[in-house]
């Protein structure tokens, strides 16, 4: 465990004391379970947006994503009726393959991330909004799909499937990240990309698998965050998500500069984010300083942990 | 061979297009909307209702790219250079937009639907009063709750209009009895957050015996989030607009009505009405400027028969 992480959780662990003083319900399984629910639905591309941070670029596109596989998917499964098992490989794979666009876009045509994932952002809202006519796309009342329903919005003894799937995928992409030739690559593409192609890396393959396992992931996510709206006008679904990714990566200590992070972090990153949503509820706060209170804790958790690291630092050097 | 025919489908698209966007001799008139929702699919099905009463007359419908005042101001000024002669909006934002309404209806006959701008070059508003909605929802309320009861509230936007006007028209009506509505929730028009807003309502608030959905997608969160939570029928449920979950849990009795507006009416009636004012008759514009069109109260005695009517409005067989 890093020192950062070991920051953040500390400071996880300060706010929720906090919070559970002030109203202890914070702490009683029925909350904490519907807390984890969207940990897991808002971690699992939270890590996707990690690894393309650890590789130096950027994912803007994921929030349009959702909406457009969010919508292909409801009428895949309510219009097509096509069997649930089909409609989620589909989906799934639909966002590998704009991943693999994404990627094929940036090491091939050597565009910028940031220009390629905004445009994404753009293209696919857009497509979503098109497709449903700009309407809301949703179950008909009473319609159900119950081992579908079980897989992506049931729990287990009180702990949503969500939240596990997240923590699988945590830990299969921490051994890939962090234990594998692979993940290495990852980190020395992130550092200095040309210096990582004179030593041998094939760097596009690298950049090209990031922008995919993230594809891939935010397929994952969209067919969790629809099930867990089961409606979706896609003139709003996931607006702005990508920044809940983002962020939650950069809190865990990825740099935007590339070359560090680690999984520990991203997963520590989106806990965060959503306790601080949820006591916003919780503590009774005036929803519209919802952001405020987020960007507030962030801040003043950051701060203290630079002070106390350059604190630390003053003391190993006497 | 492929790509001619191609080049030529594109062709025909674009020439039909222009087509119907620039048919001389007849006058165009545009009904701009606030933003994309199923709500609109109604109103457009109004207009379109009113396009064979008026063959005179070219009926377009507009959505914009998002709910913003500037892409809606594009719209409108682009509509007036493209010469339209008279517009239907519902503004985004009526407040900040007094200057670029009053450029619109300086120049174009301007009507107002479900936001209104009073202090504009408008001519006339036609739409619902969401005081009204508000206070009929308040009404289903003390009829469901006849012991008193502590509600929820759950909005997207608090500060916009039509959920001010609807949470004053409930306040008003639920004063003095032993109803009240302990806080409102808002979720910035993000159906994540709408459903965890339910969700950690029912953690932190126990008490709460009845929750209120003031947007349209609000109350079909209510409804799933209290199902996972099995509290379906401990909670009285009340809700706005016509969300299908919304009419399917009227149905079955675990919502206890919704209050509806008609935007049908305002698109079919304000076409009308914009034709009527362009051809020199403005008898039909009352002295308040303000043609109310109320707005309907739906339980289960009525509700099968509204979801048929809407249906088929919105083209949904």
């Amino acid at each position: 465990m890093l020192k950062k992480d070991l920051g953040l959780l500390v400071l996880i662990l300060v706010v929720g004391l906090v919070v559970s003083i002030l109203n202890p319900r914070f702490l009683s399984p029925i909350n904490l379970g519907n807390t984890a629910n969207l940990i897991g639905l808002f971690g699992l591309f939270s890590i996707g947006a990690g690894i393309v941070i650890i590789t130096g670029g950027i994912d803007l596109s994921v929030g349009s994503v959702f909406a457009l596989l969010g919508v292909v998917y409801i009428d895949l499964l309510v219009g097509w009726q096509v069997s649930w098992w089909l409609a989620t490989i589909v989906v799934v794979l639909g966002g590998v393959v704009l991943g693999a666009i994404h990627g094929f876009l940036i090491t091939r045509l050597h565009l910028q991330p940031f220009i390629v994932t905004l445009c994404g952002l753009l293209i696919y809202r857009g497509i979503a909004r098109y497709y449903t006519n700009d309407g809301t796309a949703g179950f008909e009342y009473g319609q159900s799909f119950p081992m579908l329903e079980w897989l992506t919005a049931g729990r287990t003894l009180g702990v949503p499937h969500s939240f596990i799937m997240f923590l699988v995928v945590a830990a299969v992409m921490g051994l890939v990240l962090h234990r594998s030739v692979f993940g290495r690559y990852l980190f020395a593409v992130g550092k200095n990309e040309e210096a990582a192609r004179y030593s041998g890396i094939r760097t596009e393959r690298v950049v090209a698998a990031a922008y995919i396992i993230s594809g891939g992931l935010a397929g994952l996510s969209a067919i969790y965050l629809a099930m867990y709206t089961r409606s979706i006008s896609p003139a709003s679904h996931g607006n702005f998500y990508e920044l809940y990714g983002i962020a939650a990566a950069v809190l865990g200590g990825c740099s935007l500069r590339g070359g560090e992070g680690s999984i520990l972090g991203i997963v520590l990153g989106a806990i965060l984010l959503q306790i601080l949503q949820n006591l916003v509820n919780l503590l009774g706060i005036p929803s519209s300083l919802n952001f405020a209170v987020m960007g507030g804790v962030i801040l003043i958790g950051v701060v203290a942990d630079q002070q106390l690291t350059r604190l630390r630092e003053r003391r190993s050097r006497r | 061979m492929n790509k001619l025919f191609a080049t030529a489908a594109v062709t025909a698209a674009l020439v039909g297009l222009a087509s119907t966007t620039q048919s001389q001799n007849k006058k165009t008139l545009a009904f701009v909307v606030n933003g994309a929702s199923d709500f609109w699919k109604a109103a457009e099905a109004g207009v379109k209702k009113a396009q064979t009463e008026l063959p005179n007359y070219t009926l377009v419908f507009k959505y914009p790219e998002q709910s913003s005042a500037a892409i809606q101001t594009r719209i409108m000024d682009d509509l007036v250079a493209a010469g339209v002669a008279g517009i239907m909006v519902s503004a985004v934002d009526p407040k900040t937009m007094g200057d670029a309404l009053n450029r619109v209806g300086g120049q174009v006959a301007l009507f107002t639907t479900d936001s209104d701008a009073p202090n504009s070059k408008r001519v006339v508003y036609i739409g619902s009063s969401n005081v009204d909605a508000g206070k009929q929802a308040g009404q289903l309320m003390l009829k469901a709750m006849p012991n008193g009861g502590k509600c929820m509230g759950f909005v997207g936007l608090p500060g916009a209009d039509n959920a001010r006007e609807r949470i004053e028209g409930v306040k008003e009506t639920i004063k003095g009895s032993k109803i009240e509505l302990v806080d409102v929730r808002a979720d910035d028009i993000d159906q994540t957050r709408a459903k965890r807003n339910v969700e950690d309502t029912i953690t932190a608030r126990p008490e709460i015996n009845c929750m209120v959905g003031f947007y349209s997608y609000n109350t079909p969160r209510i409804y799933e989030a209290l199902k996972d939570a099995g509290k379906i029928g401990k909670v009285t449920i009340i809700g706005f607009d016509e969300d299908p979950i919304t009419l399917g849990g009227v149905k079955d009795g675990t919502i206890v009505g919704t209050v509806v507006q008609q935007p049908y009416e305002w698109g079919y009636q304000g076409m009308k009405d914009l034709a009527k004012y362009l051809e020199g008759d403005k008898s039909f514009i009352p002295a308040n400027k303000l043609i109310i069109v109320p707005t309907k109260i739906i339980d289960k005695s009525n509700v099968d028969a509204f979801w048929t009517e809407l249906k088929d409005r919105q083209g949904k067989k």
